[in-house]
């Protein structure tokens, strides 16, 4: 999952001394501020558009987020306890494993309709899953073509043929066949591409901005690039929908003003802007005198994401396990974060899986000082026969990393290890190194999970057999081809029970992390402010998004 | 007059044809696939492949050319049988990023740059000519050279600095002024004013010195020639002399010059100022569409452009006909 | 009418004042390198009716002299003094707002290339009544006929249809009678005409310089005529006074100085005209030397560098002395600048004469 081109977001921490974010957490403010008003409007201020509110298309952080008032998926995710909670959304549960976790069915919700009071069918469900196929929609995530039987093969449903592999037995019955067990499925499922389309009201690739709703709020009108107006959908009900509420008449999102400028007007609060909201985080420029500042303490939300920032290290380049584990000890995670912007960025990481993803097994390999431990490392490249190196490092071409890429040079500059910086131009930036005709000795990643669990980040992350799939959009970027780990990764897909397979990933994890295949750096923090009148928001650590389902603004 | 036209538009189409060669050319230059952009993360090579189809991108140089070129004139269908997306005339494409006909964002953009260009462009061409001629007429004098000197500093400071600048002392510092932006002029005129003072102010500050240096060395020569001597010799006065005698000889080059200004800038070439005042204009269109390799878009806003500039140039050579009665349209 | 030697004594009063009367007028101009004195002490005068040609070569200041009639040196950097009197009415001193009143009305001039002197981008017609409308309170219309009448007057053809011409659309010669039909649009008393052949083909240098002749008439007007071409002022002047480095050197009638002409240069000028009779073979005689500077000027006489009758004078006082203009004894308003005597100025051309005929 990514935000919208995300070197922006984190390139945009500064360089500056962290005076200590103390607003961390922030408040989960969905019951503290009372209960929720009805009516008013709801800004929110974005720098850029979304890539897509397609349902089916939308592989970004921002559009799934604001999906959740258009659309409805299978399943879903309760955050206003104190972890996240899946429950069923479209579903009456979080449906039904069989057959070794190869089959799932999901019974829907009575009484759920589209805006115009018609009724969702798991005919809809199907067509909407069978849309992702289609070369004209494009841009989401694979997961349905890569798991479905006869996926494969099949080329969407406008070419009039059906997917046989998802199956609608009634109404509201809806069942999916898949080629390999999957125990988590149910949270693939809450991600917005498993959601119902009307076949009447599919306009193909111009759905983005025709989204038919059936959520609390539907498309008003939506001028790309400029603003989107979402109003209350009257045929929605608060009966069928355990997750969302319907607060305010109205959403209006105003795309494309710069961050900084978003960042100073939500500060100020002057106007609509006590009733409005951000969906990317502030500005690196603004990150530390904002999160430094006490009287913006209630309307800062720091949510953690579910994802980890960290350098790859090609294991078919950089051979020798020993100057590998070298570098791990040598990296000053201190000035690394320091270029990102300091503490209000994250925490020091030491595993791939961050807290917050279910599987995550907390241990730390290597050098316990943030800072590094440079005897160990230079013991290590003895032991390696003291070779003097120089290794290639991709960074994105923006102040930020270059920054970063200055830290991890002067780093490993004291091991003997020269680093030829690379810059690559960020909105290129994964589209390049995913390439397998771009290799590096180093890469720079980051890399956040597309629902909480291990299985999200592992096998894409170091499955090697992946790299001759996909040789345009590879994720492992440490090239580990390791017959062990892939044996491993199999291993664990079979397991069903939830809780065995979460063990098994947190110690593929720590067993990748003796390979020295990747050094993490942070754990990612996003830093929103909102303005002074807006209620019910709940920090969504699955989007690492402030959530609006429960939003409201006080009179 | 009316061949000449037809003549010189064209000769602007021709012009516009090889542009837009030009421009399919450097894209095929352009190292990053758009298909793989649109494809997304885990991209198979069976879906980059599909996607590629899709969009068209599989077909030869010279194919793909062609159906853009057919588009122009008879519009284009877009996407899978059973939701064909119909693009009318003149089809300058679909974006592969926000799935939206070209014509029609570029339509939604150029209010901004229009009401950016033409606004700063008047307030340039008066003050220029203006500063111009007092410093001409006061030749050698005080004015004169503040006349010049001011003019020399607003050309040497960078556009993005003097933008900047503004916005710093008259949105945060003094609060004179609300945070800057296009606000359509049918909607509110009043904050669609506001919101264009900054632009116009930097703009200005930057353009003005070349018409000031422009009309002065325009209007000395004029100044030394015999028939500005003649209509003192008639008894005219000083005012008429300069005004009515000297500035309308003098405008000539000035003219040639403000009409490519103008149609370079409601183009949108007024990159820099669209985005430091956050206004969405073609010139932010534009470079956006590069960063994400989107052809269509990249395509539409150089297409665009250029046909302002041309056409300006038309208009620049047709007013210069009417203007100097020597000059035969021919 | 009378010839002034230099500025009259203060007591002495003439029977009539001249309708024009410049005494010692100078324009010096104040540059980086010096003062150049263009005019340097000229005086003349001229009754209505009659035609004075002003004639000399690039540099002797007859331009400027022009120029200075009209008033046009004012607000510039010369430094204009002297006295120019125009019906009794001194115009050195004359603010510029009045002499704007009588630029194009009571004195007007016409210009020597009337291709530049024309505006490029107005019509003829809407140039001359433009000179009509400054001096006159009446409406365009009123103008417009006038200028046509104009037109009519200097005889260009179908003049409704040439007034709404541009000045490039005209010939030559039709170019200049429309420049003349501007400088008379309103009646000047006083008409100066500086070079107005010299741009023109001899056929029809003949054309204008009667027309003038005939509006003169008509007209009444002072001419002054400036010129370098002593064919034209041999045509239509009634005097000839002949410049050098900006002073007079030689002054009377037109006959008086080119039958009998009293000054070396005059006979320079007089020979190195090309002859339509004549030996085809015969070489033209140029005077040798180019003219004077003018901020410093030669000592003495302005011509003496170039004169090849100095050794004439005893004791070398062309060098040392300015000559004043005197009349030429035996007449009455003939004046030359020079320190030959009468008889030796005879002796000389006798010479040369009897040379020629050879």
């Amino acid at each position: 999952m990514t935000r919208r081109r995300r070197s922006i977001a984190l390139a945009a921490t500064a360089v500056a001394i962290a005076l200590g974010a103390t607003a961390c957490g922030g408040s989960s403010s969905t019951t503290g501020s009372g209960s929720p008003t009805k009516g008013g409007t709801l800004t929110v201020l974005d720098h850029a558009d979304f890539d897509h509110l397609d349902p089916q298309r939308v592989y970004t952080t921002e559009g799934s987020s604001m999906d959740q008032e258009l659309v409805r998926t299978l399943t879903g995710w309760d955050e206003t306890g104190s972890r996240p909670r899946l429950v069923g959304d479209l579903a009456t549960d979080t449906g039904t494993p069989s057959k070794g976790d190869t089959v799932w069915t999901f019974h829907l919700r009575k009484g759920v309709t589209w805006q115009d009071g018609t009724a969702v069918t798991a005919q809809d469900v199907k067509y909407g899953v069978e849309r992702t196929f289609s070369p004209d929609i494009n841009g989401g995530p694979p997961y349905a073509s890569q798991w479905l039987v006869g996926g494969s093969s099949y080329k969407g449903p406008y070419s009039g043929k059906e997917l046989a592999s998802v199956q609608t037995p009634d109404a509201s019955t809806i069942v999916f066949h898949l080629d390999q067990p999957v125990a988590d499925f149910n949270q693939t499922t809450a991600m917005p591409g498993w959601s119902a389309v009307p076949k009447a009201h599919d306009t193909g690739s111009t759905y983005d901005t025709h989204v038919w709703s059936d959520g609390p709020y539907m498309i008003k009108s939506y001028t790309k690039n400029k603003e989107l107006v979402l109003v209350r959908n009257t045929a929605w009900k608060q009966s069928t929908d355990p997750i969302r509420q319907q607060n305010v008449d109205e959403i209006d999102v105003k795309l494309g003003q710069d961050q900084s400028a978003i960042d100073q007007q939500i500060k100020s609060d002057a106007g609509t802007a006590q009733t409005s909201i951000m969906q990317w985080p502030i500005a690196g420029s603004d990150l530390t005198t904002i999160s430094g500042d006490p009287s913006l303490k209630s309307r800062l939300y720091d949510i953690p994401a579910p994802g980890i920032n960290y350098l790859a290290i090609n294991t078919t380049r950089v051979k020798d396990l020993k100057v590998r584990q070298a570098i791990e000890d040598a990296i000053d995670k201190t000035t690394v974060r320091g270029a990102f912007g300091g503490s209000a960025y994250g925490d020091y990481a030491s595993t791939m899986l961050s807290p917050g993803i279910g599987g995550q097994r907390k241990f730390n390999l290597y050098s316990t000082d943030p800072a590094g431990d440079l005897t160990k490392a230079r013991a290590l490249m003895k032991q390696a026969g003291n070779p003097r190196l120089t290794m290639s490092l991709a960074v994105e071409n923006t102040t930020t990393e270059e920054h970063f890429a200055d830290a991890v040079k002067t780093s490993l500059g004291r091991i003997g290890i020269t680093v030829n910086i690379t810059p690559i131009d960020a909105a290129n930036y994964f589209s390049t190194v995913d390439n397998v005709k771009n290799q590096y000795d180093l890469t720079w990643v980051d890399w956040i999970a597309d629902w909480p669990n291990a299985s999200t980040v592992l096998p894409v992350l170091f499955d090697g057999r992946q790299i001759a799939k996909l040789p345009q959009s590879n994720q492992d970027l440490s090239y580990l081809d390791d017959p062990a780990v892939n044996a491993q990764i199999d291993k664990i897909a079979k397991m069903t029970d939830v809780k065995q397979a979460d063990a098994a990933y947190g110690a593929l994890d720590e067993q990748i992390m003796k390979d020295a295949a990747v050094v993490p750096l942070m754990y990612m923090k996003f830093s929103e402010l909102a303005g002074s009148k807006v209620g019910g928001v709940i920090p969504d650590p699955i989007l690492a998004e402030p959530s609006l389902v429960h939003a409201y603004v006080k009179s | 007059m009316l061949r000449y036209l037809i003549r010189r538009l064209l000769a602007a189409a021709a012009i516009l044809l090889v542009i837009t060669v030009i421009t399919f050319v450097i894209f095929f230059a352009l190292p990053s696939d758009p298909a793989l952009l649109a494809c997304g993360k885990t991209c198979s090579p069976s879906r980059l492949a599909e996607i590629k189809h899709s969009l068209g991108l599989d077909q030869s140089f010279l194919t793909q050319f062609w159906e853009f070129f057919k588009g122009l004139f008879a519009g284009r269908d877009f996407g899978d049988q059973s939701v064909r997306v119909h693009c009318g005339t003149p089809c300058l494409g679909i974006s592969f990023q926000t799935d939206t006909p070209v014509l029609s964002t570029l339509l939604g953009d150029f209010p901004a740059d229009l009401s950016l260009g033409l606004g700063a462009a008047v307030f340039f061409l008066i003050l220029g000519v203006g500063l111009g001629t007092l410093a001409a007429v006061r030749r050698g004098r005080a004015a004169d050279k503040a006349a010049v000197g001011l003019a020399l500093l607003g050309v040497s400071v960078q556009i993005y600095f003097v933008g900047l600048l503004l916005l710093y002392l008259f949105v945060d510092k003094w609060q004179i002024l609300p945070a800057s932006g296009y606000t359509p002029l049918t909607q509110d005129p009043g904050a669609w004013f506001q919101g264009l003072i900054l632009p116009w102010a930097t703009l200005v500050i930057v353009y003005l010195a070349l018409y000031t240096r422009l009309t002065r060395s325009s209007m000395l020569e004029v100044f030394a020639e015999d028939y500005m001597r003649t209509a003192r010799a008639k008894g005219l006065s000083a005012v008429k002399v300069v005004l009515k005698h000297g500035l309308r000889a003098a405008i000539t080059p000035i003219i040639t010059i403000f009409g490519m200004d103008v149609g370079s800038l409601i183009g949108g070439s007024a990159v820099i100022t669209e985005s430091v005042f956050g206004i969405n204009g073609i010139g932010k269109l534009a470079v956006d569409s590069v960063q994400n390799s989107d052809l269509p878009v990249i395509l539409g806003t150089t297409l665009f452009a250029a046909t302002f500039v041309v056409l300006a140039n038309v208009v620049v050579d047709v007013v210069y006909g009417l203007v100097d009665p020597r000059v035969r349209l021919a | 009418m009378s010839l002034l030697t230099s500025p009259q004594p203060a007591d002495a009063e003439p029977a009539a004042a001249p309708f024009l009367d410049v005494r010692d007028l100078r324009v010096h101009f104040p540059t980086e390198d010096g003062i150049v004195k263009s005019v340097d002490g000229v005086s003349f005068t001229l009754e209505k009716g009659s035609t004075l040609g002003i004639v000399g070569e690039s540099g002797s200041g007859k331009s400027v002299t022009s120029l200075a009639l009209l008033g046009l040196h004012k607000g510039t950097r010369a430094q204009v003094s002297g006295e120019i009197r125009l019906e009794g009415r001194e115009l050195v001193s004359l603010p510029e707002h009045d002499m704007r009143a009588l630029r194009g009305r009571t004195v007007s001039m016409i210009f020597q290339d009337p291709l530049s002197a024309l505006h490029p981008y107005f019509t003829v017609g809407a140039q001359i009544a433009e000179g009509y409308r400054v001096h006159h309170r009446v409406s365009k219309k009123e103008a417009r006929d006038r200028a046509v009448e104009m037109l009519k007057r200097v005889g260009i053809p179908q003049p409704e249809r040439r007034a709404r011409d541009y000045p490039h659309q005209f010939s030559g010669g039709m170019r200049q009678r429309a420049m003349i039909a501007m400088a008379l649009v309103c009646d000047p008393e006083l008409l100066i005409a500086d070079e107005p052949t010299t741009a023109l083909d001899v056929t029809v240098q003949a054309q204008i310089l009667d027309l003038i002749r005939d509006l003169q008439e008509e007209f009444g007007s002072a001419v002054v005529l400036i010129t370098h071409d002593l064919g034209v002022v041999a045509d239509i002047a009634d005097d000839i006074l002949v410049m050098y480095g900006g002073r007079r050197i030689e002054y009377g009638t037109v006959h008086d100085v080119l039958k009998e002409p009293q000054h070396p240069y005059t006979w320079g000028l007089l020979e190195s005209m090309p002859q339509i009779t004549g030996d085809v073979e015969r070489r033209l005689n140029p005077i040798a030397g180019s003219p004077p500077s003018l901020i410093n000027p030669p000592g003495g006489c302005a011509f003496h560098p170039r004169c090849t009758y100095k050794g004439w004078v005893p004791g070398g006082r062309c060098a040392t002395d300015r000559p004043e203009l005197v009349p030429v004894p035996g007449t009455g308003r003939h004046l030359a600048a020079c320190h030959l005597t009468s008889e030796t100025r005879t002796e000389i051309r006798g010479r040369t004469a009897a040379g020629a005929a050879q």
